[in-house]
């Protein structure tokens, strides 16, 4: 009967890692890194499931074999050892010694997406929001859409301010984040109301959005997805299946899953900023005074 | 001296007093059994709801679709899903871990285990569960009240928390040219809120709720801390306490330096609906639609810091007294000493310790400075030693025993097993770049149900299985208690585990329909597989639910000590009296002295010194 246990313990560690093992080929893995760092982010992601899968299997194996091998026979005692500091000490050390070599390892990644600038390794200097960037948007989050704002030129002349007020000829979209191939994007993450947290799949990139506060982040897409063609005025995908999608990450209400947005990374600047003008073209003539104003209604007058 | 005449002489209490407004421990152990294991249902009942809903997103349900308003259309709507994952998750934390682990085996253990006839303030302890009647009254009474209960998940993150129409809140007049929007959806009312329909009333019943169980687990660790540093048996020195008693010594310590900060940000949060202060609300006002409220001078990342000061902590409380209860069983069916007995107390202060200065890995992405994300990802990644020892020496120990497989002992392995998975599933989220991604998606639900179910749970399993006896005089039903172990390991592991794949797929958590996302859409059949293994999983408690009553009439009458255990609880009768002991025992020896040579294979910790009886101190 013992060996029954042992035997279900066993399978149930075999079919876990089994599921790891056929996950991967059942498209039940990662989504496609499309961001500069996302390549460092899935190293660290595997580098931790080798660590954390070899402890596991070391754990879950003695843990199994003890079961299969030592159980009650009649007349048969056990051991009666109460520890032995020198196993103590082995076994304190190397988990030790390999999580803070974890730590250590995730650093500089960490320091890349969040712009800490590591000079020496105390004091560490911030960048703060003065990295360089290619394109500034403003992202800002309201129950329960996401309102983007592209500036004109791509860049403003006072990032701060303008993230803050805006420019009366920025670009509106809604659930729409344009950027283009290689671009290093600044985003000012804004809300409105509640918490959202700007979630970015395929660029492994999070950011809760905090009320009261702007919250600064930045990525880089090395992949392009669509081209704009301005025949039709439309977006054309480059490839049926790269659709990029953004969602909330953090609780913000009943229609919390709602907030779907869509990635598009244009092939070049100039395919971006054909795309811009041709969509600004648009905006001024729904913004002529004869017109209702399009994105501003329903925004309880905050522009 | 009074308080050991008060038991031994005092007149026979009533029905009243011995079985409802008891000041017997382990009478309050018991009530703290029962109320805890009502709310299980409740929540695990919430839970298969929220699993349905995330099976089959746009079907409409069958039978329980009936119970929904009409206008919902036989589904659950997006508002009432929010508040069944709330729901959820602060009933089985606040209402069913942290009652079982410190109110059932603080309370009953504590005493039992140190050799004391009761607790230090015994009334007090009485107090520490009456106060939960308001909280489980109120808690309840909350699913009812306009609005539905509190939806804004169990952290209750200002500002969808906080904000109430009280809050400043007023509507703009209207310029002519804009579109009417859906401002009279929510009624001028004091106690509705413009964020979520349960962000109103129910939020602050929630809140009323969780400052009496505050309160309740406060008078319950002062107490455990004063028995435990005054009413030790005589030889009963610290470093000869059982490893449940020290877990639960730890436990109380940490519980009362982190629950007051919880009870002061429920109350600062309380404030802010009911009586329009500003400690969450930013400055600068929020708009909902047409509604506007004025600017505050707050701060929303300040709750996030009082709350995860406690709730980080609280993770360590509902995890150390289930590690101390197992470490208890697995020396006792292995028959041989705890390997490391120091090691481990050592290791469960560290983690104790560390639990203090991590909570900020619950916000790197929150807003809070990445620089400081930096020091907490140190500290959490240190966690994981005190824990790896904790494991290892749970190994040791079992090498070179002689294991009984008791339903007691199987469930105490599958605690290590599980553990070993919430532990390491913990070091991803722990890695700042990799929490980017992982944060909030089905991976932190993997990793907190591996924890606090597959791991609390089953400590908690094994401590009722293994304590039944000296609870109730009789045993719990070893083939039942079998098969309701198998399956809950079978069908708890195919829940939870494929969470962690959902997690990788980058599946956002607390989502009513990820059908519609398209990254999310091949994940469904793991979805709909982990609903079918849930429901299964709450079919299987049913056996416990049965074994527990059946048990407790007709189960197999049990000696002082049915498992040959030593430590001085199994030297009372079963149950034990009023006083617990005829006499007050006089401890010998440490808690783990199994396989030792002599007629018997153990030597409790009170009975004197055997001739040829080989002793490790």
């Amino acid at each position: 009967m013992h060996r029954c246990w042992g035997l279900l313990f066993a399978a149930v560690n075999l079919a876990a890692i089994g599921l790891f093992v056929v996950s991967p080929a059942m498209g039940w893995w990662l989504p496609r890194n499309i961001a500069s760092y996302g390549a460092d982010i899935d190293h660290l992601f595997y580098l931790i499931l080798v660590a954390t899968g070899f402890f596991f299997v070391i754990t879950q194996g003695t843990l199994v074999y003890c079961m299969f091998r030592f159980n009650a026979k009649d007349g048969v005692k056990s051991k009666n050892i109460h520890g032995n500091t020198k196993l103590e000490i082995i076994w304190t050390a190397i988990p030790a010694i390999i999580l803070i070599y974890l730590g250590f390892a995730q650093t500089p990644t960490w320091a890349k997406m969040k712009y800490i600038e590591i000079d020496t390794w105390f004091p560490v200097k911030y960048k703060g929001t003065n990295i360089e960037s290619d394109l500034h948007v403003t992202v800002l989050g309201r129950q329960w859409e996401w309102r983007m704002r592209y500036p004109q030129g791509n860049i403003p002349a006072d990032p701060q301010a303008w993230a803050d007020l805006g420019n009366l000829n920025d670009l509106h979209a809604v659930n729409e984040l344009h950027a283009w191939k290689d671009a290093r994007v600044k985003i000012h993450l804004k809300t409105q109301d509640v918490i959202h947290s700007f979630f970015l799949p395929n660029l492994r990139l999070k950011q809760d959005a905090l009320p009261g506060k702007i919250m600064p982040m930045w990525f880089q897409p090395i992949e392009a997805n669509v081209r704009f063609n301005p025949k039709t005025r439309m977006l054309e995908e480059l490839n049926p299946s790269s659709t990029w999608e953004i969602a909330c990450a953090e609780l913000c209400g009943g229609n919390h899953y709602r907030m779907r947005g869509k990635l598009f990374v244009h092939e070049s600047k100039q395919d971006y900023e054909r795309w811009f003008a041709d969509a600004l073209k648009n905006q001024r003539l729904h913004e002529s005074p004869r017109v209702q104003p399009v994105v501003a209604a329903g925004n309880g007058g905050n522009p | 001296m009074n308080h050991d005449t008060h038991h031994t002489t005092g007149s026979k209490p009533g029905f009243l007093t011995s079985y409802l407004f008891s000041q017997d421990h382990k009478m309050i152990g018991i009530q703290f059994l029962f109320s805890g294991l009502i709310f299980f249902g409740i929540g695990g009942l919430l839970a298969l709801l929220v699993r349905l809903q995330l099976g089959w997103p746009d079907g409409n349900l069958p039978y329980i679709g009936k119970w929904f308003p009409q206008s919902w259309g036989g589904k659950m709507s997006p508002e009432f899903y929010t508040m069944l994952f709330t729901m959820h998750a602060s009933i089985m934390i606040f209402f069913v871990i942290i009652p079982w682990l410190t109110g059932t085996f603080g309370n009953f253990l504590i005493p039992l285990m140190i050799g004391a006839r009761d607790m230090a303030f015994p009334k007090l302890n009485m107090f520490s569960y009456w106060v939960m009647w308001p909280a489980f009254i109120i808690i309840l009474a909350s699913f009812f009240v306009d609005g539905g209960a509190a939806s804004s998940g169990w952290t209750s993150y200002p500002t969808l928390a906080n904000v109430g129409a009280e809050a400043g809140l007023e509507k703009l007049p209207f310029k002519p040219g804009d579109a009417p929007t859906s401002y009279t959806v929510f009624k001028d009312d004091a106690f509705n809120s413009p964020a979520a329909p349960g962000a109103g009333m129910g939020q602050i019943f929630w809140l009323v709720s969780l400052i009496f169980v505050g309160i309740g687990s406060m008078m319950g660790s002062v107490n455990y801390i004063t028995t435990i540093l005054n009413m030790r048996a005589p030889g009963m020195d610290l470093m000869r306490m059982p490893l449940t008693v020290w877990s639960l010594f730890i436990t109380a310590i940490l519980q009362a330096l982190a629950l007051p900060v919880l009870t002061v940000a429920l109350m600062l949060q309380l404030l802010d609906k009911l009586i329009a202060t500003n400690f969450f609300l930013p400055p600068g006002g929020l708009s909902f639609g047409n509604w506007h409220t004025t600017p505050g001078g707050g701060q929303p990342l300040l709750w996030q810091h009082l709350f995860w000061f406690y709730s980080h902590p609280a993770v360590y409380i509902m995890i150390l007294p289930a590690m101390g209860v197992v470490s208890d069983i697995i020396a006792t069916f292995a028959r041989k000493p705890m390997f490391g007995y120091k090691p481990m107390v050592f290791s469960m202060a560290a983690i104790a310790s560390l639990g203090f200065i991590v909570w900020g890995h619950h916000m790197f992405q929150s807003g809070m400075d990445p620089r400081l994300g930096t020091g907490f990802m140190l500290a959490t990644i240190l966690i994981a030693v005190p824990s790896a020892i904790k494991t290892f020496n749970w190994l040791a120990t079992l090498w070179g025993s002689s294991i009984l497989y008791t339903t007691a002992m199987l469930n105490a392995l599958a605690f290590v097993s599980m553990f070993v998975i919430g532990g390491l599933s913990g070091i991803f989220m722990a890695a700042t770049p990799v929490d980017v991604y992982f944060h909030d998606t089905y991976f932190i639900v993997a990793h907190i149900h591996y924890v606090l179910f597959m791991s609390s749970i089953f400590g908690i399993f094994a401590g009722v299985t293994f304590w039944f006896p000296k609870m109730f005089g009789r045993l719990m039903n070893e083939p039942l208690g079998k098969v309701h172990f198998a399956l809950t390991f079978i069908f708890g592991n195919l829940t939870f585990f494929p969470m962690h794949i959902l997690g990788i797929g980058g599946h956002p958590r607390r989502y009513y329909d990820p059908t519609i996302y398209q990254y999310l859409e091949n994940l469904q059949p793991l979805n709909q597989f982990m609903t079918i293994s849930a429901l299964l999983l709450g079919l299987t408690q049913l056996l416990f639910v049965t074994n527990i009553f059946y048990s407790l009439w007709f189960g197999a009458k049990a000696s002082k000590n049915p498992w040959n255990c030593n430590t001085l609880e199994w030297d009372a009768p079963s149950p034990p009296p009023h006083g617990n002991f005829d006499q007050i025992p006089q401890v010998q020896r440490g808690p783990y002295e199994y396989a030792i040579d002599g007629p018997m294979d153990h030597l409790t910790q009170s009975s004197p010194a055997v001739d040829g009886g080989k002793i490790h101190e």
